[in-house]
Protein backbone atom coordinates (compact mmCIF):
# COMPACT_ATOMS: atom_id res chain seq x y z
CA UNK A 1 0.00 0.00 0.00
CA UNK A 2 1.43 3.36 -0.94
CA UNK A 3 1.58 5.98 1.78
CA UNK A 4 -1.38 8.29 1.47
CA UNK A 5 -1.53 11.89 2.51
CA UNK A 6 -4.53 11.19 4.68
CA UNK A 7 -1.96 10.20 7.28
CA UNK A 8 -0.39 13.66 7.37
CA UNK A 9 -3.22 15.09 9.41
CA UNK A 10 -3.52 11.97 11.51
CA UNK A 11 -6.85 11.06 9.94
CA UNK A 12 -6.28 8.19 7.53
CA UNK A 13 -9.59 8.27 5.72
CA UNK A 14 -10.67 7.68 2.19
CA UNK A 15 -12.88 10.12 0.38
CA UNK A 16 -15.93 7.87 0.25
CA UNK A 17 -16.26 6.75 3.86
CA UNK A 18 -18.67 9.49 4.95
CA UNK A 19 -21.89 8.10 6.41
CA UNK A 20 -23.82 10.71 4.46
CA UNK A 21 -22.78 10.74 0.81
CA UNK A 22 -21.24 14.09 -0.10
CA UNK A 23 -23.22 15.26 -3.07
CA UNK A 24 -20.29 17.03 -4.69
CA UNK A 25 -18.00 14.07 -4.45
CA UNK A 26 -16.87 12.66 -7.77
CA UNK A 27 -14.58 9.65 -7.93
CA UNK A 28 -12.81 7.78 -10.72
CA UNK A 29 -13.88 4.29 -11.67
CA UNK A 30 -13.24 1.77 -14.44
CA UNK A 31 -16.04 1.00 -16.89
CA UNK A 32 -16.67 -2.76 -16.88
CA UNK A 33 -19.69 -3.02 -19.15
CA UNK A 34 -21.99 -0.84 -21.23
CA UNK A 35 -25.69 -1.33 -21.94
CA UNK A 36 -28.78 0.62 -22.93
CA UNK A 37 -31.85 1.14 -20.80
CA UNK A 38 -34.68 2.46 -22.97
CA UNK A 39 -32.37 4.68 -24.96
CA UNK A 40 -30.24 5.77 -21.99
CA UNK A 41 -26.54 4.80 -22.11
CA UNK A 42 -25.76 2.97 -18.85
CA UNK A 43 -22.88 0.86 -17.58
CA UNK A 44 -21.30 -0.94 -14.65
CA UNK A 45 -18.39 0.97 -13.13
CA UNK A 46 -15.84 -0.48 -10.70
CA UNK A 47 -14.59 1.74 -7.87
CA UNK A 48 -11.75 -0.24 -6.34
CA UNK A 49 -13.89 -3.35 -5.99
CA UNK A 50 -17.31 -1.76 -5.50
CA UNK A 51 -19.34 -1.99 -8.71
CA UNK A 52 -22.19 0.42 -9.36
CA UNK A 53 -24.70 1.08 -12.09
CA UNK A 54 -23.84 4.44 -13.67
CA UNK A 55 -25.33 6.58 -16.44
CA UNK A 56 -22.80 6.92 -19.27
CA UNK A 57 -24.82 9.30 -21.47
CA UNK A 58 -22.33 12.12 -20.88
CA UNK A 59 -19.26 10.09 -21.84
CA UNK A 60 -20.48 8.86 -25.24
CA UNK A 61 -17.04 7.75 -26.46
CA UNK A 62 -15.94 5.97 -23.26
CA UNK A 63 -15.91 2.19 -23.46
CA UNK A 64 -14.98 -0.87 -21.43
CA UNK A 65 -11.62 -0.40 -19.68
CA UNK A 66 -11.79 3.40 -19.79
CA UNK A 67 -11.82 5.39 -16.57
CA UNK A 68 -14.47 8.03 -15.85
CA UNK A 69 -15.16 10.43 -13.01
CA UNK A 70 -18.56 9.62 -11.52
CA UNK A 71 -20.83 11.97 -9.58
CA UNK A 72 -24.31 11.12 -8.20
CA UNK A 73 -24.62 8.13 -10.50
CA UNK A 74 -23.43 9.89 -13.65
CA UNK A 75 -20.08 9.70 -15.43
CA UNK A 76 -19.26 13.38 -15.97
CA UNK A 77 -15.84 13.10 -17.61
CA UNK A 78 -13.68 10.44 -19.19
CA UNK A 79 -10.15 10.50 -17.77
CA UNK A 80 -7.61 11.45 -20.42
CA UNK A 81 -4.84 8.87 -19.97
CA UNK A 82 -2.30 10.90 -21.94
CA UNK A 83 -2.89 14.01 -19.80
CA UNK A 84 -2.70 11.88 -16.64
CA UNK A 85 0.68 10.51 -17.74
CA UNK A 86 1.90 14.02 -18.51
CA UNK A 87 0.78 15.36 -15.11
CA UNK A 88 2.45 12.52 -13.21
CA UNK A 89 5.63 13.02 -15.25
CA UNK A 90 5.81 16.68 -14.15
CA UNK A 91 5.70 15.54 -10.52
CA UNK A 92 8.63 13.25 -11.18
CA UNK A 93 10.55 16.16 -12.67
CA UNK A 94 10.08 18.05 -9.42
CA UNK A 95 11.59 15.09 -7.59
CA UNK A 96 14.63 15.09 -9.87
CA UNK A 97 15.10 18.84 -9.41
CA UNK A 98 14.88 18.25 -5.65
CA UNK A 99 17.65 15.69 -5.77
CA UNK A 100 19.88 17.85 -7.94
CA UNK A 101 19.47 20.88 -5.70
CA UNK A 102 22.09 20.07 -3.00
CA UNK A 103 24.86 19.65 -5.57
CA UNK A 104 24.48 23.18 -6.93
CA UNK B 1 -6.44 2.32 -7.29
CA UNK B 2 -5.57 3.77 -10.66
CA UNK B 3 -6.09 7.54 -10.98
CA UNK B 4 -6.41 7.85 -7.20
CA UNK B 5 -3.39 6.54 -5.25
CA UNK B 6 -0.84 8.57 -7.22
CA UNK B 7 -2.74 11.72 -6.28
CA UNK B 8 -2.72 10.84 -2.58
CA UNK B 9 0.98 10.10 -2.39
CA UNK B 10 2.55 11.67 0.68
CA UNK B 11 6.00 12.13 -0.88
CA UNK B 12 4.61 13.96 -3.90
CA UNK B 13 2.68 16.19 -1.51
CA UNK B 14 5.79 17.04 0.49
CA UNK B 15 7.73 17.80 -2.67
CA UNK B 16 4.99 20.07 -4.00
CA UNK B 17 4.80 21.80 -0.62
CA UNK B 18 8.59 22.36 -0.70
CA UNK B 19 8.20 23.90 -4.15
CA UNK B 20 5.45 26.16 -2.91
CA UNK B 21 7.66 27.32 -0.03
CA UNK B 22 10.51 28.01 -2.43
CA UNK B 23 8.26 30.00 -4.78
CA UNK B 24 6.58 32.14 -2.11
CA UNK B 25 8.12 35.54 -1.37
CA UNK B 26 5.03 37.38 -0.08
CA UNK B 27 1.79 36.66 1.77
CA UNK B 28 -1.03 35.50 -0.50
CA UNK B 29 -4.67 34.72 0.18
CA UNK B 30 -6.08 31.98 -2.04
CA UNK B 31 -9.75 31.02 -2.00
CA UNK B 32 -10.71 27.46 -2.83
CA UNK B 33 -14.24 27.97 -4.09
CA UNK B 34 -15.47 24.42 -3.65
CA UNK B 35 -16.49 22.88 -0.34
CA UNK B 36 -15.19 19.50 -1.47
CA UNK B 37 -11.76 21.07 -1.77
CA UNK B 38 -12.12 22.69 1.66
CA UNK B 39 -12.73 19.28 3.20
CA UNK B 40 -9.84 17.68 1.32
CA UNK B 41 -7.49 20.46 2.46
CA UNK B 42 -8.48 20.12 6.09
CA UNK B 43 -8.86 16.35 6.23
CA UNK B 44 -5.46 15.86 4.61
CA UNK B 45 -3.81 18.41 6.89
CA UNK B 46 -2.55 20.19 3.78
CA UNK B 47 -2.71 23.68 5.24
CA UNK B 48 -0.02 22.60 7.71
CA UNK B 49 2.29 21.76 4.80
CA UNK B 50 1.95 25.24 3.33
CA UNK B 51 4.15 28.19 4.31
CA UNK B 52 2.53 30.48 6.85
CA UNK B 53 2.32 33.29 4.32
CA UNK B 54 -0.13 31.30 2.19
CA UNK B 55 -3.60 31.70 3.63
CA UNK B 56 -6.35 29.44 2.30
CA UNK B 57 -9.78 31.09 2.44
CA UNK B 58 -12.76 28.79 2.21
CA UNK B 59 -15.35 29.78 -0.36
CA UNK B 60 -19.11 29.44 -0.89
CA UNK B 61 -19.00 26.34 -3.09
CA UNK B 62 -21.09 24.13 -0.87
CA UNK B 63 -24.43 23.55 -2.62
CA UNK B 64 -26.18 22.46 0.56
CA UNK B 65 -24.92 25.55 2.41
CA UNK B 66 -26.10 28.11 -0.12
CA UNK B 67 -29.55 26.62 -0.78
CA UNK B 68 -31.88 29.34 0.50
CA UNK B 69 -33.83 28.82 3.71
CA UNK B 70 -37.03 29.50 1.72
CA UNK B 71 -36.33 26.52 -0.56
CA UNK B 72 -35.97 24.24 2.46
CA UNK B 73 -39.22 25.63 3.89
CA UNK B 74 -40.88 25.01 0.54
CA UNK B 75 -39.48 21.47 0.33
CA UNK B 76 -40.90 20.76 3.79
CA UNK B 77 -44.32 22.18 2.78
CA UNK B 78 -44.32 20.01 -0.34
CA UNK B 79 -43.21 16.93 1.61
CA UNK B 80 -46.12 17.40 4.00
CA UNK B 81 -48.67 16.86 1.22
CA UNK B 82 -50.04 13.33 1.62
CA UNK B 83 -49.62 12.39 -2.05
CA UNK B 84 -45.94 13.47 -2.16
CA UNK B 85 -42.70 11.53 -1.76
CA UNK B 86 -39.92 14.10 -1.47
CA UNK B 87 -36.53 12.82 -2.62
CA UNK B 88 -33.30 14.52 -1.69
CA UNK B 89 -29.56 14.02 -1.48
CA UNK B 90 -28.73 12.87 2.04
CA UNK B 91 -26.83 15.90 3.22
CA UNK B 92 -29.84 18.22 2.74
CA UNK B 93 -31.89 16.49 5.43
CA UNK B 94 -30.35 18.05 8.50
CA UNK B 95 -30.09 21.60 7.13
CA UNK B 96 -32.21 23.93 9.26
CA UNK B 97 -35.07 25.75 7.53
CA UNK B 98 -36.75 28.67 9.25
CA UNK B 99 -38.65 26.36 11.63
CA UNK B 100 -37.19 22.89 11.21
CA UNK B 101 -35.24 20.57 8.91
CA UNK B 102 -36.49 17.98 6.41
CA UNK B 103 -35.35 15.35 8.89
CA UNK B 104 -37.63 16.80 11.58
CA UNK B 105 -40.51 16.91 9.07
CA UNK B 106 -39.79 13.26 8.24
CA UNK B 107 -39.95 12.48 11.95
CA UNK B 108 -43.43 14.02 12.03
CA UNK B 109 -44.56 11.71 9.24
CA UNK B 110 -43.72 13.52 6.01
CA UNK B 111 -42.49 11.11 3.33
CA UNK B 112 -38.86 12.13 2.76
CA UNK B 113 -36.49 9.68 1.11
CA UNK B 114 -32.75 9.92 0.49
CA UNK B 115 -31.51 9.10 -2.99
CA UNK B 116 -27.94 8.61 -4.20
CA UNK B 117 -28.72 9.57 -7.80
CA UNK B 118 -31.52 11.67 -9.30
CA UNK B 119 -32.32 8.67 -11.51
CA UNK B 120 -33.32 6.80 -8.34
CA UNK B 121 -36.13 9.35 -7.94
CA UNK B 122 -37.25 8.73 -11.52
CA UNK B 123 -37.35 4.98 -10.85
CA UNK B 124 -39.41 5.69 -7.75
CA UNK B 125 -41.94 7.66 -9.83
CA UNK B 126 -42.19 4.67 -12.19
CA UNK B 127 -42.64 2.22 -9.36
CA UNK B 128 -45.23 4.30 -7.50
CA UNK B 129 -47.53 5.79 -10.15
CA UNK B 130 -50.16 6.86 -7.61
CA UNK B 131 -47.71 9.07 -5.72
CA UNK B 132 -46.19 12.42 -6.65
CA UNK B 133 -42.41 12.10 -6.57
CA UNK B 134 -40.68 15.46 -6.09
CA UNK B 135 -36.89 15.62 -6.35
CA UNK B 136 -35.08 18.47 -4.58
CA UNK B 137 -32.66 19.37 -7.37
CA UNK B 138 -29.88 21.37 -5.80
CA UNK B 139 -26.26 21.68 -6.81
CA UNK B 140 -23.65 23.45 -8.85
CA UNK B 141 -22.73 22.84 -12.49
CA UNK B 142 -21.28 19.44 -11.50
CA UNK B 143 -24.67 18.08 -10.44
CA UNK B 144 -26.79 19.94 -12.99
CA UNK B 145 -26.30 17.40 -15.83
CA UNK B 146 -27.51 14.55 -13.59
CA UNK B 147 -30.55 16.53 -12.46
CA UNK B 148 -31.24 17.64 -16.03
CA UNK B 149 -31.08 14.07 -17.31
CA UNK B 150 -33.48 12.89 -14.61
CA UNK B 151 -36.24 15.30 -15.64
CA UNK B 152 -35.55 14.68 -19.33
CA UNK B 153 -35.88 10.92 -18.86
CA UNK B 154 -39.06 11.39 -16.80
CA UNK B 155 -40.57 13.49 -19.57
CA UNK B 156 -39.57 10.97 -22.26
CA UNK B 157 -41.11 8.14 -20.25
CA UNK B 158 -44.32 10.11 -19.73
CA UNK B 159 -43.98 10.19 -15.94
CA UNK B 160 -46.46 12.96 -15.11
CA UNK B 161 -45.95 12.20 -11.39
CA UNK B 162 -42.28 13.27 -11.39
CA UNK B 163 -41.28 16.85 -10.74
CA UNK B 164 -38.24 18.78 -9.49
CA UNK B 165 -37.89 21.60 -7.00
CA UNK B 166 -34.90 23.30 -8.61
CA UNK B 167 -32.30 25.38 -6.79
CA UNK B 168 -29.30 25.15 -9.11
CA UNK B 169 -26.39 27.57 -8.66
CA UNK B 170 -23.42 28.59 -10.79
CA UNK B 171 -19.80 29.23 -9.80
CA UNK B 172 -18.57 32.06 -12.09
CA UNK B 173 -21.28 34.58 -11.02
CA UNK B 174 -20.41 33.82 -7.38
CA UNK B 175 -16.71 34.55 -7.96
CA UNK B 176 -17.76 37.75 -9.69
CA UNK B 177 -20.04 38.75 -6.78
CA UNK B 178 -17.32 38.00 -4.22
CA UNK B 179 -14.77 40.12 -6.07
CA UNK B 180 -17.23 43.02 -6.31
CA UNK B 181 -17.60 43.00 -2.53
CA UNK B 182 -15.06 45.46 -1.09
CA UNK B 183 -14.76 43.32 2.05
CA UNK B 184 -13.28 40.41 0.06
CA UNK B 185 -9.54 39.91 0.44
CA UNK B 186 -8.66 37.28 -2.11
CA UNK B 187 -5.58 37.31 -4.37
CA UNK B 188 -6.41 34.22 -6.40
CA UNK B 189 -8.90 31.39 -6.80
CA UNK B 190 -8.70 27.64 -7.02
CA UNK B 191 -11.62 26.72 -9.27
CA UNK B 192 -13.39 23.40 -8.83
CA UNK B 193 -12.33 20.90 -11.45
CA UNK B 194 -15.58 18.99 -11.60
CA UNK B 195 -17.55 22.16 -12.31
CA UNK B 196 -15.11 22.97 -15.10
CA UNK B 197 -15.27 19.42 -16.46
CA UNK B 198 -18.87 20.24 -17.38
CA UNK B 199 -18.70 23.89 -18.40
CA UNK B 200 -15.11 24.07 -19.64
CA UNK B 201 -12.82 26.90 -18.62
CA UNK B 202 -14.32 29.51 -20.94
CA UNK B 203 -15.80 31.75 -18.22
CA UNK B 204 -12.59 32.13 -16.22
CA UNK B 205 -10.06 34.09 -18.34
CA UNK B 206 -12.45 37.06 -18.46
CA UNK B 207 -12.98 36.93 -14.67
CA UNK B 208 -9.20 36.75 -14.16
CA UNK B 209 -8.62 39.81 -16.31
CA UNK B 210 -11.47 41.88 -14.93
CA UNK B 211 -10.60 41.30 -11.28
CA UNK B 212 -6.84 40.91 -11.67
CA UNK B 213 -6.77 37.47 -10.05
CA UNK B 214 -5.23 34.21 -11.25
CA UNK B 215 -7.74 31.35 -11.39
CA UNK B 216 -6.39 27.80 -11.44
CA UNK B 217 -8.70 24.87 -12.11
CA UNK B 218 -7.78 21.84 -10.07
CA UNK B 219 -9.01 18.57 -8.60
CA UNK B 220 -9.87 17.27 -5.16
CA UNK B 221 -7.09 14.90 -4.22
CA UNK B 222 -4.22 16.21 -2.03
CA UNK B 223 -1.68 16.17 -4.87
CA UNK B 224 -4.11 17.94 -7.21
CA UNK B 225 -4.79 20.63 -4.61
CA UNK B 226 -1.11 21.24 -3.91
CA UNK B 227 -0.27 21.23 -7.64
CA UNK B 228 -3.07 23.79 -8.11
CA UNK B 229 -1.76 25.92 -5.26
CA UNK B 230 1.78 25.67 -6.61
CA UNK B 231 0.65 26.94 -10.03
CA UNK B 232 -1.42 29.68 -8.37
CA UNK B 233 1.54 30.91 -6.34
CA UNK B 234 3.70 30.84 -9.46
CA UNK B 235 1.18 33.04 -11.31
CA UNK B 236 0.81 35.37 -8.30
CA UNK B 237 4.57 35.80 -7.96
CA UNK B 238 4.85 36.52 -11.70
CA UNK B 239 1.96 38.98 -11.53
CA UNK B 240 -0.03 37.07 -14.12
CA UNK B 241 -3.82 37.33 -13.78
CA UNK B 242 -4.69 34.46 -16.07
CA UNK B 243 -6.63 31.22 -15.90
CA UNK B 244 -4.78 27.91 -16.01
CA UNK B 245 -5.84 24.28 -15.88
CA UNK B 246 -4.01 22.02 -13.41
CA UNK B 247 -6.54 19.18 -13.85
CA UNK B 248 -6.12 18.41 -17.53
CA UNK B 249 -6.75 14.67 -17.15
CA UNK B 250 -10.39 15.48 -16.32
CA UNK B 251 -11.05 19.02 -17.59
CA UNK B 252 -11.09 19.76 -21.31
CA UNK B 253 -11.08 23.44 -22.26
CA UNK B 254 -14.45 23.12 -23.99
CA UNK B 255 -15.97 21.07 -21.17
CA UNK B 256 -18.43 18.23 -21.65
CA UNK B 257 -20.33 18.95 -24.86
CA UNK B 258 -22.88 16.14 -24.41
CA UNK B 259 -23.78 17.51 -20.97
CA UNK B 260 -23.92 21.10 -22.21
CA UNK B 261 -26.42 20.11 -24.89
CA UNK B 262 -28.80 18.58 -22.34
CA UNK B 263 -28.31 21.51 -19.95
CA UNK B 264 -29.32 23.97 -22.69
CA UNK B 265 -32.44 21.95 -23.38
CA UNK B 266 -33.54 21.63 -19.74
CA UNK B 267 -32.32 24.74 -17.93
CA UNK B 268 -32.18 28.49 -18.49
CA UNK B 269 -30.29 31.11 -16.45
CA UNK B 270 -32.09 33.00 -13.69
CA UNK B 271 -31.32 35.24 -10.73
CA UNK B 272 -30.82 33.15 -7.60
CA UNK B 273 -30.83 33.77 -3.88
CA UNK B 274 -27.77 32.35 -2.08
CA UNK B 275 -28.04 31.56 1.59
CA UNK B 276 -25.67 33.93 3.38
CA UNK B 277 -24.89 35.94 0.25
CA UNK B 278 -28.19 37.36 -1.02
CA UNK B 279 -29.43 37.49 -4.60
CA UNK B 280 -26.74 37.12 -7.25
CA UNK B 281 -27.89 38.06 -10.77
CA UNK B 282 -27.95 35.23 -13.33
CA UNK B 283 -26.32 32.88 -10.83
CA UNK B 284 -28.72 29.98 -11.16
CA UNK B 285 -30.62 27.74 -13.49
CA UNK B 286 -34.35 27.08 -13.63
CA UNK B 287 -36.35 24.68 -15.79
CA UNK B 288 -37.24 25.88 -19.27
CA UNK B 289 -40.87 26.25 -20.38
CA UNK B 290 -40.67 22.84 -22.10
CA UNK B 291 -40.35 21.24 -18.65
CA UNK B 292 -43.02 23.36 -16.92
CA UNK B 293 -45.16 20.26 -16.26
CA UNK B 294 -42.30 18.81 -14.22
CA UNK B 295 -41.56 22.00 -12.29
CA UNK B 296 -42.51 21.51 -8.64
CA UNK B 297 -42.31 25.27 -8.12
CA UNK B 298 -45.30 25.66 -10.44
CA UNK B 299 -47.11 22.48 -9.48
CA UNK B 300 -46.98 23.01 -5.74
CA UNK B 301 -46.95 26.80 -5.34
CA UNK B 302 -45.90 27.89 -1.89
CA UNK B 303 -45.59 31.45 -0.71
CA UNK B 304 -42.65 31.03 1.62
CA UNK B 305 -42.40 34.11 3.79
CA UNK B 306 -38.89 35.57 3.77
CA UNK B 307 -36.93 33.79 6.47
CA UNK B 308 -33.77 34.71 8.28
CA UNK B 309 -30.86 32.79 9.75
CA UNK B 310 -30.67 31.95 13.45
CA UNK B 311 -29.38 35.13 15.09
CA UNK B 312 -26.31 33.38 16.47
CA UNK B 313 -25.26 31.96 13.09
CA UNK B 314 -22.51 33.72 11.11
CA UNK B 315 -22.44 31.28 8.20
CA UNK B 316 -22.90 34.14 5.72
CA UNK B 317 -19.51 35.53 6.70
CA UNK B 318 -17.98 32.04 6.65
CA UNK B 319 -19.33 31.45 3.13
CA UNK B 320 -17.85 34.71 1.89
CA UNK B 321 -14.47 33.88 3.37
CA UNK B 322 -14.66 36.75 5.90
CA UNK B 323 -14.70 34.57 9.01
CA UNK B 324 -12.97 31.34 10.01
CA UNK B 325 -15.48 28.86 11.48
CA UNK B 326 -13.55 28.75 14.74
CA UNK B 327 -13.94 32.53 15.15
CA UNK B 328 -17.72 32.14 15.48
CA UNK B 329 -18.86 32.18 19.14
CA UNK B 330 -21.38 29.39 18.52
CA UNK B 331 -18.86 27.02 16.90
CA UNK B 332 -18.59 23.75 18.82
CA UNK B 333 -20.82 25.10 21.58
CA UNK B 334 -24.50 25.46 20.63
CA UNK B 335 -23.58 24.72 17.00
CA UNK B 336 -22.37 21.18 16.20
CA UNK B 337 -23.15 18.76 13.34
CA UNK B 338 -25.80 17.14 15.58
CA UNK B 339 -27.43 20.47 16.48
CA UNK B 340 -26.42 22.80 13.64
CA UNK B 341 -27.36 26.50 13.74
CA UNK B 342 -26.52 26.95 10.09
CA UNK B 343 -25.98 25.00 6.90
CA UNK B 344 -22.18 25.25 6.94
CA UNK B 345 -22.15 22.99 10.02
CA UNK B 346 -24.36 20.40 8.35
CA UNK B 347 -23.07 19.64 4.94
CA UNK B 348 -20.22 17.28 4.37
CA UNK B 349 -18.82 20.16 2.34
CA UNK B 350 -19.47 23.01 4.73
CA UNK B 351 -16.42 24.76 6.19
CA UNK B 352 -17.75 24.62 9.77
CA UNK B 353 -18.36 20.86 9.58
CA UNK B 354 -14.89 20.39 8.08
CA UNK B 355 -13.27 22.23 11.00
CA UNK B 356 -15.42 20.42 13.55
CA UNK B 357 -14.60 16.95 12.21
CA UNK B 358 -10.90 17.81 12.05
CA UNK B 359 -11.06 18.68 15.74
CA UNK B 360 -10.12 22.32 15.27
Amino acid sequence: MPATIGLVGGHPRVACDSHEPAMCLAIPGRIESVHEDRGLRMGRVNFGGVVKEVCLAYVPTAGIGDYAVVHVGFAIAQIDEEEARRTLATFEEIEQLDQEEPQR
Amino acid sequence: MKHLDAYRDADTCRRLAAEIRALTTRPWSIMEVCGGQTHALIRGGLEELLPESIRMIHGPGCPVCVTPIEVIDQAIAVAERPEVILCSFGDMLRVPGSQESLLAAKGRGAEVRVVYSPLDAVRMAEAEPTREVVFLAIGFETTAPANAMAVRVAKQRGLANFSMLVSQVLVPPAIDALMQDPATRVDAFLAAGHVASITGTEAYPELSRRHGVPIVVTGFEPVDLLAGIRRTVELLEQGQAICDNAYSRVVAEAGNLAAQEVLREVFEPCDRQWRGMGVIPQSGWQLTEAFADHDAQRRFPHDAPPASEAAVCRSGEVLRGLLKPTDCAAFGRECTPETPCGATMVSSEGACAAYYHAGR
